[in-house]
């Protein structure tokens, strides 16, 4: 697990600032929740929105920003926490395999007695498991401040909400990952992942409004992620294994298509 | 099998409009120091990068320590040190920490002697890469190569950014890797460095190989500048250029300069004939052989 380890430590400084920002802003951010509790107005305008908007906004199925299931779905669940999970699981997929092709430090790497699949395999890996302790880091931000602050959530909706959403980062970062060691190119890998994320992040929003595109919003990985309500419901098993399977998916075909080509100067 | 430590048969690699290797044919024998030579561009780093299946050929086989390079490359990069034209390492880690990482991914083979290396070569283990001079990269370079002591040794520009004393240090680890009986396949664009160390060179460009001969081989086809002055009158220009391999002759006054190609003798004994005050043979310079090789290819 050399390669494993390496990539590993090569994120170290970056691993501290982005635990020391999850932190901070989970913190902050359910802090002021008691100051939101109070005030009915934001719900009776929220009720005014149409339906779409709520959704969009984390709050349909009848959740209520002034509720802590609500209010951790308007600010986390169904905006910041998968575009933070997909910047960090995205960024780190292309650089342990474009980037690390254009720098040429993967020539010498490949020229070593480790059979490429290995070594791809090991870099996948340790994307994931960086990003899971992300994810594992924010849960318990969440239950350790969620009491503080006066709101009681079950540690299954957290737990729900919190690995559904992180699951659309990996299944974002496997496409990254994927096209990466599939081409070499870095434009190519953050060009179409981050176009599809936005992409699909529109279409899940849209879709319900639209009766011609209503069913196409099962192809976005958001859709995947928010159906079910985990932050009621707790993690829906089938989505999560759904949206892992893609991503999972993704890297595995990079890794086949990078063990058959040339590597690049 | 065979004992060729390398082995090319109709070697070919196309990229779309770049050049690549054009159906090349060469044997390395084990136990040799060969300099492949080529400016740049020509298609060195192709064939060197094909014998570790970094890349793969368009046609033709390339055998490497008897095992085909496709089929067994993980057999044969553990046996191979490879020091690759343009070495890249992570900017952030020490130079400690890279090559601790490189060693770790041979199973920690050649660790001992990796010590004794940075000693030699004067690295200081505890540098960030990205403050290293490319000297004191291409050290890492030739210490994660060399240290494993591996059978072959693919060496790709392997002095380039060395100063002459730290070049010597190299072709001091060649040398003795030639007395312990490893094969060195180094590519150059530099002519003494290779008429140095090599015994053997091929010559390639446009990705074709154009000549594989011995270093004496082409020393001896080399011209060589003889500039003799003589006490009394000496020979007139028609006698000398009558003289076997003798190509031009310019007289001043005493001093003559002739320029031949290829062996001495005809001229010598013609010389004797005549009072020779002093004489002065410039040594064959293999950049004149090589130049002409181009020259010839271009005609």
């Amino acid at each position: 697990m050399t390669v494993f380890r390496h990539t590993i430590r090569s994120r170290r400084r970056s691993m501290i600032g982005w635990s020391l920002s999850l932190i901070g802003l989970i913190g902050v951010t359910v802090a002021a929740y008691p100051s939101i509790a109070g005030q009915e107005g934001f719900s009776d305008i929220i009720d005014e929105y149409p339906e779409f908007v709520q959704e969009i906004l984390g709050l349909g199925s009848g959740l209520s920003i002034n509720e802590p299931a609500g209010y951790l779905n308007s600010q986390f669940f169904s905006n910041l926490l998968p575009l933070l999970f997909i910047i960090f699981l995205v960024s780190f997929g292309v650089r342990v395999t474009a980037t690390d092709e254009r720098d040429g430090t993967l020539d010498l790497i490949t020229a070593h007695p480790i059979p490429r699949r290995r070594l791809m395999l090991e870099k996948a890996l340790a994307v994931l498991t960086t990003g899971a302790f992300l994810a594992l880091l924010s849960i318990l931000t969440f239950v350790i401040s969620t009491p503080l602050a006066g709101m009681e959530i079950s540690l299954s909706a957290l737990w729900g909400a919190t690995v559904s959403v992180f699951l659309v980062g990996v299944l974002f970062g496997g496409l990254a990952f994927g096209i990466g060691a599939a081409t070499g190119s870095r434009g190519s890998a953050l060009g179409i992942t981050s176009g599809l994320a936005v992409a699909t992040f529109i279409l899940w929003g849209l879709a319900p409004l639209i009766d011609a595109i209503n069913p196409l919003e099962r192809l976005s990985p958001f859709f995947w992620a928010l159906t079910g309500d985990p932050i009621l419901n707790g993690v829906q098993a089938g989505n999560a294994l759904l949206l892992l399977g893609v991503g999972v998916g993704f890297a595995g075909a990079g890794i086949w298509m990078f063990d058959r080509r040339d590597i690049a100067v | 099998m065979t004992d060729a430590a390398i082995d090319l048969s109709s070697l070919t690699k196309s990229y779309g409009k770049a050049r690549g290797i054009v159906d090349l044919d060469l044997e390395v024998k084990t136990g040799e120091v060969f300099g492949y030579l080529g400016p740049n561009g020509s298609g060195k780093t192709t064939t060197i990068r094909t014998l570790l299946d970094l890349i793969r050929p368009t046609s033709g086989t390339a055998t490497v320590l008897g095992l085909d390079a496709q089929k067994h490359a993980l057999e044969i990069r553990s046996r191979t040190g490879y020091l690759p034209g343009e070495l890249s390492l992570y900017e952030e880690m020490t130079v400690q920490e890279s090559l601790d990482y490189l060693f770790a991914l041979r199973g920690g083979a050649g660790t001992d002697r990796m010590k004794e290396l940075c000693d030699q070569f004067e690295l200081d283990p505890t540098r960030k890469i990205r403050d290293l001079s490319s000297g004191n990269k291409q050290k890492i370079g030739v210490i994660q190569a060399f240290a494993h002591q591996p059978e072959l040794l693919i060496l790709d520009e392997p002095t380039s950014g060395l100063d002459p004393l730290m070049q010597q240090k190299v072709y001091h680890l060649i040398d003795a890797a030639r007395d312990e009986g490893r094969t060195v396949f180094l590519s150059s664009h530099v002519l003494p460095e290779v008429e140095r160390i090599a015994d053997r060179v091929g010559i390639i460009r446009k990705g074709k190989l154009i000549e594989v001969a011995t270093v004496d081989e082409l020393k001896d086809r080399a011209v060589r500048v003889v500039e003799v002055r003589f006490g009394s009158e000496g020979p007139d220009e028609q006698t000398l250029l009558k003289a076997d391999n003798v190509v031009s002759v310019e007289q001043r006054r005493t001093t003559v300069q002739i320029r031949i190609e290829g062996s001495m003798d005809a001229l010598i004994k013609i010389l004797a004939g005549y009072e020779v005050v002093a004489m002065r043979s410039e040594e064959a310079d293999l950049e004149e052989v090589f130049l002409d090789l181009y020259r010839e290819d271009d005609a």
